[in-house]
């Protein structure tokens, strides 16, 4: 990456889905807690009672395979996903940070939304906190890992972070070793550091089918799923199902290293164009159901696919046997989990 | 002066007995000359178990054939009894100078016996000091037990092959035979220069006393290498590659723990050492994820008692702190052990709960009656391996069985205080037990298994539900509806946080492996909505911190004192 980082992610809104956040509602005082809970979720992506900013701890670090960009942010609630349920995490009291991992895979460039880092925090050689962050999805940065933790106070911390091999292959190249990789990290905290990050209050646009633009980060790549148009193959319909987008494509045996013609389907969300992993996905080609299974892709991204002879000019619909297993920050937690079968005619 | 045997009436036809024709030429060249075995096999034996016995008259011999893959003197079969192929017997405070054999094989046939004690070739003892016979360019092969004997000192054996012998011993008794023997007495040396010790089922060489020294020879495949007896005064072992060792160490020392003979080894390679019937790998990583430090020192004692006073006091008693135990005297351990690490824990219902101080193990969220942090009942007697699932069944570790311990870090805060009751229960069991409100409590109510009969599968979960019980997964590796492990879990907060020491029997430590693989259902969360450890029955919750593998004594040594029911 060229040109000087900024330390500091801000919330732009000059990034797709152009309603930005300034003007929109205030900063607001974290410490009073967070808002409540919007009475009124539409059933769909919506825009949240606020949104926070975050920051990174250090640079992104590059390990032999992953990137990943470690930052933290207030701790908050978030939604555990099991089936189609979901299970709201309020934050303990002795939470300090909400600690986060962006991970992508140095060869693809994909977002990796599985393998689950492990985050050992450190300070004088004692363990203060271990915890595997969660897989999951916001709307300023879409599939990354996430947890509530609480610190020892003020001061330097190392973070030990374990992570990988992810169950989703690359669907072409070679594999990822079969060893987990590990670095460590530096993080000083303190707890007015934390203050200066921005909260902002959406009041104006709040429960709104929306979402806050994703978040810029000049030091990462554009982590989105690519858009449709940049998309490789041949087109099929567009279908939508719970709020999600199935985009689908089929690309030449040759193409995907496959012996059929590859279907692969990405699944993202609307307006922001994040993956959605972690679906349990069948297609029906004909009337015969296929399961579909994860891969990344450099043009692809991540995406659910199977060679399927024929596919090209048959009848196609899709099932979402289970939603994106994902947890959920707020304006996800109401979407993709109620979805019913999408023909793509 | 030569004799061929032909000359003395030998058919040399495999068939025909030369017995006779061969004690002819003996009596013919001795004292000093030489008997010929020309190319072809000569059968000898058939009414003798002792064909070819030689003495002091024979002094200054050689035996000596057209080369080894020429010359085959094979010993008739159908013993009923005990038999020598050459049996050298000085009279007593007689002297043999210079008995030599010389290229030629001299085949047992063991597997066509009927007699379980065949010897090769024997020199006995008379007291009266070395008996130099010279084996050169020979083949010693498939005697019933054991290939070569010195009892007397002077033996040297060069460029031959011992191999195949002890085969219809351990076929008749189970029990084994070396390819050399030597009982040579305090002052006697015995010597194997440029030798094949091959395919023998219980030594290359076994030193039952006296010196034996081994040069510039291959022991390969054989049940162990070298057995040094309490009596060997010396053992040496130089430029010589052991490899493929079947049963014991490569160097075998009985008894175990008796001081015995000088040990000098120079220039060996101990190569493969295959034990037969105990895979112990060193301990490795078992899921893709995990990144555990290993486990390694020399033993591993696991005190349990339902009484942790009973456990201190046994631990003082090992460690030398006092005399006796619950009226036993007490066997410290060995000088020659230190501890490495101390793991201490607990299991059973209540203690969890009782031990809800250190950081992160929330505050009243262990039920009171759970007998395990995770706050269900785990042990169930039908998710246990039976004792016999667990033992090796046969070998040299027959009634023993290996032994997995892993140090577990388990996150409870996201456990108790993010995932809901519900979420627990499908994570734990399998989603329609959380659907369906069938596990009460930390699951008493489901009696004697965990009822996983009524889930579906763990693949149909895994794609309808996006969820996998741990229970659900472990249906799989179950044998005969039953696991093949026995576990020994207890739940810890040794280092200040809650973790499992998880401590597991089991025949193999491949029936861990498969176990634990089953556990990471990795193939479940390649393909469907269930995460690598996520939704992925209790991965989310554990982090293996440690893992080692060992082995296990027989049940019956395995107690300390040995238990009296």
């Amino acid at each position: 990456m060229t040109g000087r980082p900024t330390r500091r992610a801000f919330l732009a809104g000059a990034a797709a889905g152009a309603a930005g956040l300034a003007g929109c509602g205030g900063l607001i005082q974290r410490r009073g807690g967070q808002p409540p809970v919007l009475d009124d979720r539409p059933d769909a992506v919506y825009v949240p009672s606020h949104v926070e900013g975050m920051e990174m701890i250090g640079m992104p670090t590059e390990t032999a395979t992953y990137g990943v960009a470690l930052s933290f942010t207030y701790p908050h609630r978030f939604w555990l996903v099991r089936d189609d349920e979901t299970t709201r995490v309020t934050p303990r009291d002795a939470a300090d940070v909400h600690l986060m991992a962006t991970v992508w895979d140095r060869e693809t460039g994909a977002v990796l939304p599985d393998p689950a880092p492990h985050v050992e925090v450190r300070r004088d050689g004692e363990t203060v906190a271990a915890t595997t962050l969660w897989p999951m999805l916001s709307q300023p940065m879409g599939a990354h890992f996430g947890d509530n933790v609480a610190l020892d106070g003020d001061g330097g911390y190392d973070l030990r972070v374990t992570l990988g091999p992810p169950t989703t292959p690359r669907l072409s190249g070679p594999a990822y070793p079969d060893r987990p990789e590990t670095f460590t990290a530096g993080f000083q905290f303190s707890g007015s550091r934390l203050e200066t990050i921005g909260v902002r209050t959406l009041d104006g646009r709040s429960g709104d089918r929306d979402a806050v633009a994703p978040m810029s980060m000049e030091m990462l790549p554009d982590l989105r799923a690519p858009a449709a148009d940049a998309l490789p193959g041949a087109k099929r319909e567009t279908a939508t199902s719970g709020d999600a987008r199935f985009v689908a494509r089929v690309l030449a045996p040759e193409r995907a290293g496959t012996d059929a013609p590859y279907l692969a389907v990405s699944a993202r969300t609307p307006y922001n164009r994040f993956a959605l992993p972690e679906l349990s996905l069948t297609a029906t080609v004909d009337g015969d159901a296929v399961p579909l299974t994860p891969a990344v892709d450099p043009a692809l991204g991540y995406h659910y696919g199977a060679p399927v002879s024929g596919v090209e000019s048959a009848s196609l619909s899709l099932t979402a046997t289970a939603p994106p297993q994902i947890s959920r920050h707020e304006g996800y937690e109401t979407a993709f989990l109620s979805m019913p079968s999408a023909s793509l005619p | 002066m030569v004799e061929d045997i032909r000359d003395h009436g030998a058919a040399v036809d495999g068939s025909t007995d030369d017995t006779d024709a061969i004690n002819s030429a003996v009596d013919a060249a001795a004292p000093d000359g030489t008997v010929y075995l020309p190319e072809g096999d000569i059968l000898m034996g058939s009414n003798s178990r002792m064909p070819v016995v030689l003495s002091e008259d024979e002094g200054g011999l050689t035996i000596e054939g057209a080369g080894p893959a020429k010359t085959n003197l094979l010993m008739a079969g159908g013993k009923t009894d005990s038999h020598f192929g050459i049996y050298v017997d000085p009279s007593s405070g007689s002297s043999i100078s210079g008995l030599r054999f010389r290229n030629f094989t001299l085949d047992g046939q063991g597997l066509e016996q009927d007699y379980s004690i065949g010897l090769g070739i024997k020199v006995t003892d008379d007291g009266s000091g070395p008996q130099p016979v010279e084996i050169r360019d020979c083949v010693v092969k498939d005697w019933a037990v054991n290939g070569i004997v010195f009892e007397a000192p002077g033996g040297r054996v060069y460029n031959s092959s011992i191999v195949k012998n002890g085969r219809k011993r351990e076929q008749e008794t189970g029990l084994d035979g070396h390819g050399l023997n030597c009982d040579v007495g305090d002052s006697g040396t015995v010597v194997a220069d440029g030798c094949l010790f091959q395919d023998n089922t219980g030594a290359g060489a076994d030193n039952g006393s006296g010196t034996l020294r081994i040069r510039n020879s291959v022991i390969d495949r054989c049940g162990y290498a070298v057995k040094i007896n309490q009596d060997s005064v010396e053992q040496s072992v130089e430029n010589t590659l052991i490899s493929n060792i079947q049963t014991e160490p490569g160097i075998y020392n009985i008894p175990a723990n008796t001081a015995s003979a000088d040990l000098v080894l120079n220039s060996v390679v101990l190569d493969t050492v295959e034990m037969a019937g105990v895979d112990l790998p060193a301990p490795e990583p078992l899921a893709p994820f995990e990144d555990p430090e290993p486990d390694t020192p020399d033993a591993l004692v696991h005190l349990a008692s339902d009484h942790a006073s009973a456990v201190l006091a046994a631990e003082e008693a090992l460690r030398g702190e006092r005399e006796t135990v619950n009226g036993v005297d007490a066997a410290p351990l060995p000088d020659a052990l230190t501890v490495a690490d101390r793991r201490t824990g607990f299991v059973g219902a209540g203690l969890p709960a009782e031990h809800d101080d250190p950081d992160g193990v929330p505050g009243d969220a262990v039920p009171d009656e759970s007998p395990l942090f995770m706050g269900f009942k785990s042990g169930f007697s039908g998710n246990q391996a039976s004792e016999d699932r667990v033992t090796i069944s046969e070998g040299p570790f027959a009634g023993g069985s290996t032994q997995h311990l892993s140090k577990i870090h388990l996150d409870l805060e996201q456990w108790y205080e993010q995932d809901d009751r519900e979420d627990r229960v499908a994570k734990m069991f399998c989603p329609a037990h959380a659907s369906e409100g069938r596990v009460e409590g930390v699951g008493d109510n489901l009696g004697s298994d965990s009822g996983m009969g009524e889930c579906p599968v763990a693949h149909d979960d895994a794609r309808e539900e996006g969820t996998v019980g741990h229970s659900q997964k472990m249906t799989d590796v179950r044998e005969d509806d039953s696991p093949i492990i026995l576990r020994r879990d207890f739940n810890t907060t040794g280092d200040g946080r809650p973790g499992v020491h998880f401590l597991s029997l089991q025949r193999d430590v491949g029936d861990f492996v498969a176990t634990r693989e089953a556990m990471n259902a990795t193939a479940l969360a390649e393909e469907t909505g269930v995460g690598q450890r996520s939704n992925n029955g209790i991965l989310q919750y554990m982090t293996v911190e440690r893992r080692g593998n060992f082995l296990l004594p027989p049940r019956s040594l395995r107690a300390l004192p040995p238990a009296r029911p």
